[in-house]
């Protein structure tokens, strides 16, 4: 009789044993996961650039490796973002057409001095991210 | 057989000068040669004929004197469309690309009747290779070259509130637009007076809202694509340079609709309209109403603007990028 309770005092001791273990380490996994996100969002930082009035808003922008860029178009006019100039594209990147309020973005990895342009508006919209 | 084939390359020649200026709005003067006069008439004769045929005679013949028009279903609809300043987009002639879509092929064309330009596009204009259309033999107003122009302004306000085409209407309009070349001249065009009823196509009292226009629905010149039209207007206007009267009574068109270019600013196929985007057009076709004919005649515009080569824009297409648009029903 008393080896039958001691049994089960074992089997409930070795249960809460493993409880506690299973809670704690899918707890410090659920923290690790939210901390490393919290360090991923305060690291992508995020600069905007309007498409407005047939321009790009500003039209030299200065950001630091990894930052991402998001174009927003405010004109009813249709609009693209593509990486080079006109004459020589760079094939980096290329939104689809942008209808109004529609967004493109892009992460700038390597520093340099990276060229685009708008392809409906060519002569008019072309724009400079220097990423240092 | 050398000699044959010379005299039917100068009849051709002929033919295709007199439709070529009638479309491209070479000056008559320049016709006036007496084998031309001759081939002008069989030539007016061919284009009469595609004139009659225009699709819609018969629809616009039963609202040409409708007195008590119905009004658009829901209640008028007011429309205010404005830029102030900034940069206009000003079309230059050139040589249309034929949408199979729209033209058919040369098996099987399609789009031909009506006053050439204005509905219809006559087989003879159309370039041909591998069996299938390929672009315009001569330049129009629809194409892919284009410039630039500055200080962009535009202002309409207008209400669409008769339905159909009638003798008369309730839709009304006060349309101005201006733009600066880089010589420093200031182009200003005015509208005077809504066209109520159309001659070749509907003009729904001279303002519609919600339609589609253009490419294949046979409503205004099938070498624009088919495109969504939030608004439209037809009207009779006058033509400034410089705040001078250069050029009255002319047709005046106007349209904000989905967007129509792509890269490039290359005018779109119907495949390649963006629905999510809209731009205003202007138009001051070079053709005048004649109310004798229930046609249209050939009337280069005396825009006042001089091309590089010399030669006088004869006609106004303007493209406003940057409005701001506000409608709602009254």
């Amino acid at each position: 009789m008393l080896l039958k309770k001691l049994n089960v005092v074992k089997t409930l001791i070795l249960f809460l044993m493993i409880s506690v273990w299973g809670f704690t380490s899918i707890n410090s996994m659920v923290s690790e996961n939210y901390l490393q996100a919290k360090k991923k969002k305060k690291k992508s930082k995020v600069v905007k650039v309007l498409l407005k009035n047939i321009a790009f808003v500003p039209k030299i922008i200065k950001i630091k490796p990894g930052t991402k860029v998001e174009w927003i178009n405010k004109d009813t006019a249709m609009h693209t973002v593509i990486s080079g100039t006109p004459k020589k594209t760079t094939d980096l990147f290329e939104s689809k057409n942008l209808g109004l309020g529609s967004t493109f973005e892009y992460t700038f990895k390597k520093k340099g001095i990276y060229r685009y342009y708008c392809g409906t508006h060519p002569t008019q919209m072309k724009a400079i991210v220097i990423v240092k | 057989m050398l000699n044959k084939m010379f005299n039917a390359s100068i009849k051709l020649f002929v033919l295709s000068a007199f439709i070529i200026s009638s479309f491209t709005f070479v000056n008559a003067q320049d016709m006036k040669h007496k084998g031309m006069m001759m081939n002008k008439k069989e030539m007016m004769k061919k284009i009469q004929m595609l004139q009659k045929k225009a699709p819609a005679k018969g629809y616009l013949k039963a609202h040409a004197m409708l007195k008590n028009p119905l009004g658009l279903l829901g209640g008028p609809i007011s429309i205010n469309i404005s830029q102030n300043g900034g940069t206009a987009y000003l079309a230059l002639p050139d040589y249309r690309k034929i949408d199979p879509r729209i033209f058919g092929t040369p098996k099987m064309p399609r789009a031909f009747e009506g006053t050439p330009g204005i509905t219809g596009l006559p087989p003879m204009l159309r370039g041909v290779k591998n069996g299938h259309y390929t672009k315009m033999k001569v330049k129009s107003p629809f194409g892919d070259k284009h410039m630039t122009v500055s200080n962009a302004h535009l202002s309409i306000k207008a209400v669409d509130a008769t339905a159909t085409d009638a003798a008369v209407t309730k839709d009304k309009l006060q349309f101005s637009a201006s733009w600066k070349d880089k010589a420093g001249n200031t182009y200003t065009v005015k509208a005077k007076k809504l066209i109520t009823r159309g001659l070749e196509y509907p003009t729904f009292g001279g303002v519609v809202t919600n339609i589609i226009l253009h490419g294949f629905t046979g409503i205004g010149t099938p070498l624009m694509p088919s495109e969504y039209t939030y608004f439209a207007f037809w009207a009779i206007g006058n033509i400034y340079k410089n705040g001078q009267l250069v050029d009255k009574m002319r047709i005046v068109h106007g349209m904000l609709t989905e967007y129509v270019r792509t890269k490039g600013y290359k005018l779109a196929f119907d495949d390649q309209v963006t629905p999510t985007a809209m731009h205003f057009h202007l138009m001051v076709p070079p053709f005048k109403p004649n109310m004798k004919t229930m046609a249209f005649d050939q009337a280069p515009v005396n825009t006042g603007f001089k091309l590089p080569n010399g030669m006088t824009l004869p006609f106004w297409h303007v493209m406003f990028e940057a409005v701001q648009v506000n409608a709602k029903r009254k």
